[in-house]
């Protein structure tokens, strides 16, 4: 599943991040990578970009860059 | 002896506030990450022979950004004490550089910052504790309230010598024990004013309402505010030039110089101050807006529409302050993060009709159409079409292909602190008046000296005026656009000083300025083409220094007469092609080559998203990453 498809207010996992190199090491920077728990929190109006949290971070993504991030429910 | 201290912490976690705290200066500080893009220096104002240097933020020093180089390379230059700035609200992020500095083997200490916000949620950290993890002092701090700074240079002075060095082994599972330790909330934390606050700020639905509110917020308060202290300014110079020329007539001087001194340099000067209350509440509000971390939620709702020609949301806060003045719109492209993404949005924000614009529309709306409110509002679509075609175009073009902020961290809404705002306006303003004044009062002195000079030296007829001369020999340009006449050229001459001219121009050289157009079309071609075509003076420096380029300076003025061109010539043609009916073929058919020849441009599509010029179907760099 994307990340970019998940409904907003459920938290996930996330697998793999398969973005382009400049933009997962920025995600990696900001605590977003392989193994980490997030919640999605918002999507902008026109569908893009998404907003997660991360710990205590808040990140937009861009929706094409989310679409590129794997993930899975934790229940 | 001296020490040097350098500031070291992840993007916005409070580094300028304190460094501009320690040094007493100004600094700018802007809720957003690379905002300090170079390092800073300057001495602790408590004690002199101690430097602060103030590092640009960074996440990890192993990256590649420039940034982060850049600190790197700092620290380790030369007997640096690092003060680690961490953000307390965000240990556990912030600490990943910790663990690095540490392996580093440099003295240090290590500032929590934003204390103030942890006591107001509730949670608290044990510094104590910390401490002993890292093996470095530890001191929490609130540079936005100015306190624990005293305890925080005492501990820096006194570990000055004494290089320290850990390797946490297994680093994140250090950070994560260590953040267990030493984090702890006392109370629930109630929902931080912040996320209340985003619930309408950043709503799906409810958000743009309110930016376009704020937008227009700013627009009026710029437009009214500063237009009232502008005009009792011009006033005042008004009457200062009528005074000094009644003097210099008294005196006997020559008409000429009398022409000079209040044409020229009096009313030059007079048009730079009557600007300056405008800038200031623009920049006001702008600090605020960024400082806040609004600027950031704005991005964030509009990112979506903007990036169909390659821009964000910060480019379209620039586009709706230009429906104010271009000048404004474009030192608002300064909050635009890429390069190449500010260099469009510059280009782009003239076509936006700004004050001095409109009223130009609607005194010719007023003599031609009756005063139709259609035609004017029919502009304000225009020069959007406009920009979305023309951007589009552009954007094609790998020089304006700007990296989307594809990541972008949403800071937390926070109340600026007028240290930094009057700072920056303090700043910004006397970068204005200098720089752009100049340029603005030296064009209003050449016009001047253009129409009260002709061949037979100083003269009061406009059609003995070198000015006279320029038009007519320029008419035949805008032949095609469907007002080749010496007057209406002349009124495009003198709009490059202001876009208000046109009225008076028109109204000195023609006593029935209707009679100037052929045809209705003609007439909307000729408001087209002053809509479009490059900016006045004043908003043209602030185009040239803000751009650095005079390179792309002259890009710029090249693509907005070409891009104002050719829509008065389709406007015009259209209205051609009705009256003569389409028999008149050859421009029939160079109106409809140029729109295909757009559409062609815009809709191209290549191979994938990071060469859509090249057309191919096998791309040639990378190959896209495939799907999960």
């Amino acid at each position: 599943m994307r990340l970019s498809e998940i409904k907003t207010g459920k938290t996930v996992k996330i697998v793999t991040v398969g973005c382009d190199d400049g933009v997962k090491e920025k995600l990696q920077n900001v605590g977003v990578a392989a193994g980490v728990t997030v919640k999605a929190e918002r999507v902008a109006p026109l569908g893009t970009p998404i907003e997660i949290k991360c710990g205590n971070s808040r990140i937009a993504i861009n929706k094409a860059q989310a679409d590129k991030i794997a993930v899975e429910y934790v229940d | 002896m001296s020490i040097d201290l350098c500031l070291a912490g992840n993007p916005n976690c409070g580094k300028t506030t304190l460094y501009n705290l320690l040094t007493g200066k100004t600094e700018k500080v802007g809720n957003r990450a690379g905002v300090t893009v170079e390092s800073k220096a300057g001495r602790y104002k408590k004690d002199k022979t101690i430097t602060v240097t103030d590092l640009p933020g960074a996440y990890s020093l192993k990256s590649g950004s420039s940034d982060e180089r850049i600190a790197a390379k700092h620290i380790l230059s030369s007997s640096q004490t690092v003060i680690n700035v961490v953000d307390g609200t965000n240990l556990t992020r912030n600490l990943r550089l910790t663990c690095e500095l540490t392996r580093l083997n440099v003295p240090m200490v290590i500032a929590i910052n934003f204390s103030d916000e942890l006591q107001k949620t509730g949670v608290k950290i044990d510094a104590a504790t910390l401490s002993e993890r890292f093996g470095v002092p530890v001191v929490m701090i609130s540079a936005r309230k100015n306190t624990g700074i005293d305890q925080l240079m005492t501990a820096a002075v006194k570990n000055a010598r004494k290089p320290h060095f850990i390797d946490p082994y297994k680093t994140e599972k250090f950070i994560t024990e260590t953040v267990e330790k030493s984090l702890s909330v006392t109370r629930k934390a109630d929902e931080m004013f912040t996320d209340k606050a985003d619930k309408i700020l950043m709503h799906r639905i409810w958000g743009i309402p309110v930016f376009v509110a704020i937008i227009f917020g700013v627009y009026f308060l710029t437009t009214t505010v500063g237009g009232f202290f502008g005009d009792k300014i011009s006033g005042i110079m008004e009457r200062f030039g009528d005074f000094i020329a009644e003097t210099l007539k008294q005196s006997g001087a020559k008409e000429w110089f009398i022409g000079l001194i209040t044409g020229a340099l009096i009313k030059g000067v007079g048009a730079v101050l009557a600007f300056l209350p405008q800038i200031l509440v623009l920049f006001f509000l702008l600090e605020i807006i960024e400082e806040s971390g609004y600027l950031a939620r704005a991005a964030f709702l509009m990112d979506g529409i903007m990036e169909k020609i390659g821009l964000g949301g910060k480019s379209l806060v620039a586009f709706g302050v230009s429906c104010g003045c271009a000048v404004s719109g474009i030192m608002t492209t300064r909050t635009v993060d890429d390069e190449k993404q500010r260099r469009l949005t510059v280009y782009l924000s003239p076509f936006m009709p700004c004050g001095a614009k409109t009223a130009v529309f609607a005194w010719l709306t007023g003599l031609l159409f009756g005063g139709n409110p259609l035609i004017c509002a029919s502009l304000y679509f225009l020069s959007i079409i406009t920009v979305a075609i023309f951007g589009a175009i552009l954007h094609r073009l790998n020089k304006f292909r700007g990296v989307s902020g594809s990541v972008m961290e949403i800071p937390v809404l926070r109340a600026p602190s007028f240290r930094g705002v009057f700072g920056a306006l303090k700043d910004k303003t006397a970068d204005f008046v200098l720089k752009a004044g100049s340029v603005i009062f030296l064009v209003s002195a050449v016009i001047w000296f253009l129409q009260s000079f002709g061949v037979n030296g100083y003269t009061n007829e406009v059609t003995e005026s070198f000015l006279f001369i320029i038009g007519d020999k320029i008419k035949f340009l805008f032949a095609p656009l469907g007002f080749g006449n010496w007057q209406a050229s002349v009124a495009v001459v003198t709009s490059a000083v202001a876009k208000e001219a046109v009225i008076q121009t028109l109204s000195m050289v023609s006593d029935n300025p209707a009679a100037l157009f052929s045809s209705g079309f003609s007439a909307y071609a000729f408001m087209a083409f002053i809509l479009l075509a490059p900016p006045c003076f004043a908003a043209l420096s602030t185009a040239y220094r803000e751009l650095k380029s005079g390179k792309d300076f002259c890009f710029m003025i090249a693509f907005q007469f070409i891009a104002a061109y050719i829509v008065a010539f389709v406007i015009n043609g259209i209205g051609e092609i009705i009256k003569y009916g389409a028999t008149f073929l050859p421009l029939t058919i160079a109106a409809v080559g140029l729109i295909i020849s757009i559409i062609i441009l815009i809709k191209r599509r290549g191979c994938c998203e990071n060469c859509s010029m090249c057309g191919r179907k096998q791309c040639r760099t990378k190959k896209a990453n495939t799907t999960i």
